[in-house]
């Protein structure tokens, strides 16, 4: 599991479809979005039309007065239109707004609880989804997505329709500004598709440099001691001087590239509008054209090119809503492709005590390496037969396979080589909800839900009462928690120490009274009082029960019937201990 | 607030810069003004079929305002992008410096858990202050005032027509947004921090819960969180178009006024008609400048916050006090630490009173819990921190009369994490001594027995370590911490948890060849886990601060229970 969590604020990747505006899979898959896309249509049109009418009534005013010499009184009507149509607009807008934001909020609930569902039965079926990008990404990257329904899609419906309307009404005066707004409209999507696209190729390329000059600050702050203990600190202080000027520099020239797609937009969109002003100005000298038509056009001109650019400078915010939700919908596809039921799963056998439970056999296990040219080997060849009632020992360097070991008889994954078995029954045979709930398993970072101490003991066996929940934690030796019960702790249960955590993780797993029990480093990185404490506790938690202990510690080890020693993926000693 | 304006304070080393940057933002704005008006102009004047030549000023000014806006706009958004980026670089600065003055004593002494998070996000806010939050409003004031001017002049009673719905945009309407934002805000937070907790708990502890076989339950939780969110978010959203909403209706207000006025005055004789297109225009355009305050505001908030902060760390105190006349300190003294308590700014009291003594080539193990008060302990011995009572000496010489830079000099420390920089193996070796040949480096990592490991590398001591070292081992990374403290040749070396995350044969191994490097010199031992404690000249437990028992490893192995049973445990001998 990764565990650095990054903000999907970073370019993404060459070639990906980043800049593609509408995904039809958003709209697919969340029904609100598909309703909210024709409301968005709906308003841009009545929009386009309120548009029109206002520059038609505003010349018609101005020419009143100007050229007609129209009193005052005799404008009211007109002056209220006017009005009305603004009124009405900002009106259409607020609703617009407050149906995008609906429209977000039940898209954003819907995708989250779809791939939270996903992960859950990616993970169930032994493949690993989740991972703390998606879990960012999931909770508040896709957040991003008010931008893009809020601000971003509907300039670009606004951006269709308005030209067009336009351009109709405007065929009907004077075809000459209609050829000059046809030519140039288009050029503002083709100009911001080119040089968005280099400007992103540039800013990609500078994007690690930057980073690395960026993070001079948090290198101080990180290793401020070890700055100070050598006597370092005021070099490094011009240091991050040095850093933070060459980091403007580069970001500087990033973003002269960068902001050419906005000046090039910006310069299509005024230069085009004072072409048409010059155009018709010369037209109404000249008599071909009207004053009134001529004003009409020109208070029109601005409004065809605005939701253009507007959608232009909320581009990259509804692109990084857009990227959130694809990365959901990733997921989302996987989890659909393998979603055929396996029929046919055996039940787990009864195996009597003494007799062979969990069997490997030359089970070997690897991933294909982050570069993707050669794989990982985790496990080598694996022999193991663990019989009912033993306490075995896994003991050997980090890094050796113990915990993936662990992970493979709990079915979260599957050998790459050889097989395991369960009273002889393969693995992957068995119905793995029913195996599962056999096994209690302690992983090495305690899990812990925000909750009470006694709903996080409880979390494999609801019907437990607090009486069974008192006698888990008695029985592991976590007395002192039993009056803290009903106390809340949050997230990572923090409020706890790691020891007390361990403690709660060790009572949850024993707590459904399972057969077979994985504990994973159950001591490792805790206080010596905890550690003594739970090691105590092993003859009570272990009787009856197969134990498959990850150690380090020997107070753990020397308890095990059986101790194996693995290394670089094998088995490399086996010995039987001389404990009982 | 203080903070803030501290961070406006700054701009002032910049004033061309940051009066550039307004300017060209105000000039981009008022180019398309121009562009509107002038164009209104040519179109009106041309209507009364003058001489072409008449008309050629103004179809150059509509030229050049199509030109001159996208232009000033880009010049803008990079003159004030660059003094942003200016403003960050003096920031980042500042903070180094505090925290070099700090030292990491006075940095543990910020409440905040997570003081690196903090302070990159707060950095990371400031940055945009400038574009966000500081320019929007000073350009609309600039913007205010050019359009007040040519209303003055074309007529003055629409000075009250336009300024007046522009007054309202740019002022009520964004304080209200905010107003309404905050409210939101706080009924939804709540229940956004338990859907945010309750979706990365789901994701990652999938494992968990499917071995738990808890799903149901929990995505159960998790849906109720998430609705009760997304009912929230549905409720709110008619807070977020009402700024845009607000603005178009006023635009209409001021318009409708504008004409009226105008359509009076022309009627009147007063104005020539000419200049009621004209007007229409004005009363239109200066609307752009106020379109970006509700969000400017919006963001204002949390810009306050994260100032303040900063400027927290900025301004914090020093833990130690620099001697007027520092004295040298005495050829091979003995450390004496007499009654040293530390008490921090609660009151609460995190150390002592302690007493210890270290003479040259002594080697003092020291063991106890988390929290037992080692690592501050740590920092008095390296000068880090002051004790609040009680003092430290060298041969009778108090440390605080001695330049701390001479101590640092004396007495080195490595904690648990054996930092490594990003670079070179060389390069972190040779933190220690700029100077070092690059055989001194050689030799202090054969003396870790790192030599065989640097030799298998492609690079061998210019191999890079990845960022934060994340290439190595741990166990290499403990004792490359160990060959940069050998190569500063401490008298006296702390090392704090130098075997910890270690697997017991690397421990082990690490912890005998540390012991055999730095043979000779004084050592302090912190430990958890008392492995090489039987190595130990003196060993002291601490707990809760204060030194409860002390002695030679047989003597505690004889007389205390609990270091027995501590000992056993790590070492697995004896019996339960």
């Amino acid at each position: 599991m990764r565990k650095s969590r990054t903000l999907p604020t970073e370019p993404t990747e060459p070639g990906s479809d980043r800049a593609r505006p509408i995904d039809r899979r958003l709209f697919g898959l969340a029904e609100g979005a598909r309703r909210y896309l024709w409301v968005t249509v709906g308003f841009g049109l009545a929009s386009a039309v309120a548009v029109i009418i206002g520059a038609v009534v505003l010349a018609g005013i101005i020419n009143d007065v100007f050229l007609n010499g129209a009193a005052p009184r005799s404008l009211t009507g007109a002056l209220v239109v006017l009005g009305a149509v603004y009124l009405g607009r900002g009106a259409l807008e607020w609703g617009r707004s407050v149906s995008a934001h609906r429209a977000s909020a039940t898209v954003k609930r819907s995708l989250r609880e779809r791939v939270m569902r996903a992960v859950l039965a990616q993970t169930a079926r032994g493949r690993s989804a989740g991972s703390g990008d998606l879990a960012l990404t999931a909770s508040t990257g896709i957040d991003a997505l008010d931008a893009y329904f809020s601000h971003y899609l509907p300039q670009l419906v606004l951006g269709a329709l308005v030209p067009l309307f336009a351009v109709v009404w405007m065929a009907t005066v004077d075809p000459l500004s209609v050829v000059i707004i046809v030519l140039t409209v288009p050029l503002i999507p083709v100009f911001m598709w080119l040089i968005g696209t280099y400007a992103d190729r540039a800013t990609r390329s500078r994007w690690l440099t930057m980073r690395r000059l960026g993070d001079g600050l948090v290198e101080t702050l990180r290793g401020l001691l070890t700055l100070e203990v050598y006597r370092a600190g005021g070099e490094r202080l011009d240091r991050v001087k040095r850093l933070s000027d060459e980091y403007r520099r580069q970001t500087m020239a990033t973003l002269r590239v960068a902001f050419l797609s906005a000046f090039v937009l910006e310069l299509v969109a005024t230069i085009s509008v004072a072409v048409i002003a010059v155009a018709i100005g010369l037209r109404v000298v000249q008599g071909d054209l009207d004053f009134e038509p001529a004003m009409a056009i020109l208070i029109l001109a601005p409004e065809v090119y605005a939701p253009m650019r507007k959608a232009g400078s909320e581009f990259h915010a509804a692109m990084d809503g857009m990227e959130a939700a694809r990365s959901m919908f990733a997921v989302l596809e996987t989890a659909d492709a393998n979603d055929g039921e396996r029929s046919g799963l055996l039940p787990v056998p009864q195996v009597a005590v003494g007799a062979p439970f969990v069997t490997l056999s030359d089970v070997s296990f690897s991933y294909p390496a982050s570069d993707d040219a050669h794989t990982v080997q985790v496990l080598d060849g694996i022999d193991l037969s663990v019989v009912r009632g033993e306490h075995v020992a896994l003991i050997g360097p980090s890094g050796a396979g113990k915990s993936t070991l662990i992970r493979l008889i709990l079915g979260f994954g599957r050998p790459t080589g050889g097989s395991i078995d369960v009273g002889g029954v393969p693995l992957d045979r068995l119905d793995a909800g029913s195996w599962r709930s056999m096994i209690g398993w302690v992983r090495q970072e305690p899990f812990l839900i925000s909750g009470t101490i006694a709903d996080n003991v409880r979390l494999g066996a609801p019907g437990a009462t607090t009486e069974d929940v008192a006698s888990a934690l008695r029985l592991v030796g976590a007395d002192d928690l039993i009056p803290r019960l009903g106390e809340t702790i949050g997230e990572q249960g923090r409020g706890l120490s790691h020891g007390q955590r361990r403690m709660v993780t060790l009572a949850r797993a024993v707590l459904p009274n399972p057969a077979l029990l994985l504990l994973d480093e159950p001591t490792a990185g805790i206080d010596t009082d905890t550690q003594l404490r739970i090691a105590s506790a092993f003859d009570r938690i272990a009787v009856g029960r197969t134990v498959i202990t990850v150690a380090h510690q020997r107070i753990l080890v020397d308890l095990a019937d059986r101790v194996i020693t693995i290394d670089g993926g094998r088995i490399v000693t086996a010995s039987r201990s001389e404990h009982r | 607030m203080r903070g803030f304006r501290r961070l406006i304070g700054s701009l002032r080393r910049y004033p061309w810069r940051f009066a550039g940057s307004i300017a060209a933002g105000a000039a981009s704005i008022a180019s398309s003004i121009g562009l509107l008006t002038v164009s209104a102009y040519l179109i009106a004047r041309a209507a009364l079929h003058p001489p072409l030549l008449d008309l050629s000023v103004a179809i150059v000014g509509v030229r050049f305002f199509g030109i001159s806006r996208a232009v000033l706009r880009y010049v803008e958004r990079l003159s004030s992008h660059d003094l942003s980026l200016r403003l960050l670089a003096d920031l980042r600065t500042r903070v180094a410096r505090a925290l070099h003055r700090l030292g990491p004593a006075g940095v543990a002494s910020f409440r905040a858990g997570d003081l690196v998070g903090r302070v990159l996000g707060d950095v990371d806010e400031i940055q945009h202050v400038f574009v966000r939050v500081i320019a929007p409003p000073l350009i609309a004031v600039v913007i205010a005032a050019l359009t007040l001017l040519l209303a003055l002049v074309w007529l003055p009673v629409s000075a009250f027509t336009i300024l007046g719905p522009l007054l309202v945009a740019g002022v009520v309407v964004p304080w209200f947004t905010r107003r309404a934002g905050d409210a939101a805000g706080r009924t939804i937070s709540a229940d956004r921090g338990r859907m945010i907790g309750q979706t990365v708990e789901i994701i990652e502890g999938a494992p968990v819960i499917v071995a738990l076989g808890a799903e149901d339950r929990l995505l159960a939780a998790a849906d109720e969180a998430a609705e009760r969110v997304a009912h929230a978010e549905r409720r709110a959203a008619w807070m977020h178009g009402f700024g845009d909403a607000a603005i178009l209706t006023l635009i209409g207000v001021s318009l409708v006024g504008t004409l009226w006025v105008s359509a009076v005055a022309v009627d009147a004789g007063s104005l020539d008609g000419v200049m009621i297109a004209v007007l229409a225009m004005l009363a239109v355009t200066p609307f752009e400048s106020v379109a970006t305050l509700p969000s400017a505001f919006e963001r204002l908030g949390r810009s306050l916050g994260a100032a303040d902060r900063l400027f927290e760390v900025i301004d914090g105190e020093s833990p130690t006090a620099e001697a007027d006349r520092p004295v040298p300190i005495p050829t091979e003294p003995t450390l004496a630490v007499r009654q040293a308590t530390v008490v921090v700014a609660n009151g609460d009291r995190v150390l002592g009173p302690i007493d210890l003594e270290i003479e040259p080539g002594m080697r003092v193990g020291v063991v106890g819990e988390t929290g037992a008060g080692k690592t501050t302990l740590a920092h008095v011995l390296c000068r880090f921190l002051d004790p609040t009572v009680g003092t430290v000496t060298l041969d009778g010489v108090d440390v605080r009369d001695v330049a701390s830079n001479d101590v640092r000099g004396f007495v080195g420390y490595e904690d648990d994490r054996a930092f490594l920089f990003r670079g070179s193996i060389l390069g972190n070796v040779r933190i220690a001594d700029q100077d070092a040949s690059e055989g001194d480096v050689r030799s202090v990592l054969d003396g870790v027995r790192l030599g065989n490991w640097i030799d298998g590398l492609p690079d061998g001591v210019r191999t890079d370590v990845g960022e934060a070292g994340e290439e190595v081992s741990g166990g290499q990374r403990k004792r490359l911490a160990l060959a940069r403290a050998l190569l500063a040749d401490f008298p006296i070396l702390i090392l704090d948890e130098p075997i910890s995350g270690l697997d017991p044969a690397t421990a082990d191994a690490v912890m005998d060849d540390l012991l055999a490097a730095t043979a000779g010199r004084s050592l302090v031992l912190i430990t958890h886990r008392p492995i090489g404690l039987d190595r130990m000249d003196q060993i002291v437990v601490m707990e809760a601060g204060t030194i409860v028992d002390r002695g030679t490893h047989p003597e505690l192995l004889e007389r205390s229970a609990r270091y027995r049973s501590m000992w056993n445990a790590a070492t697995g001998s004896g019996n339960r």
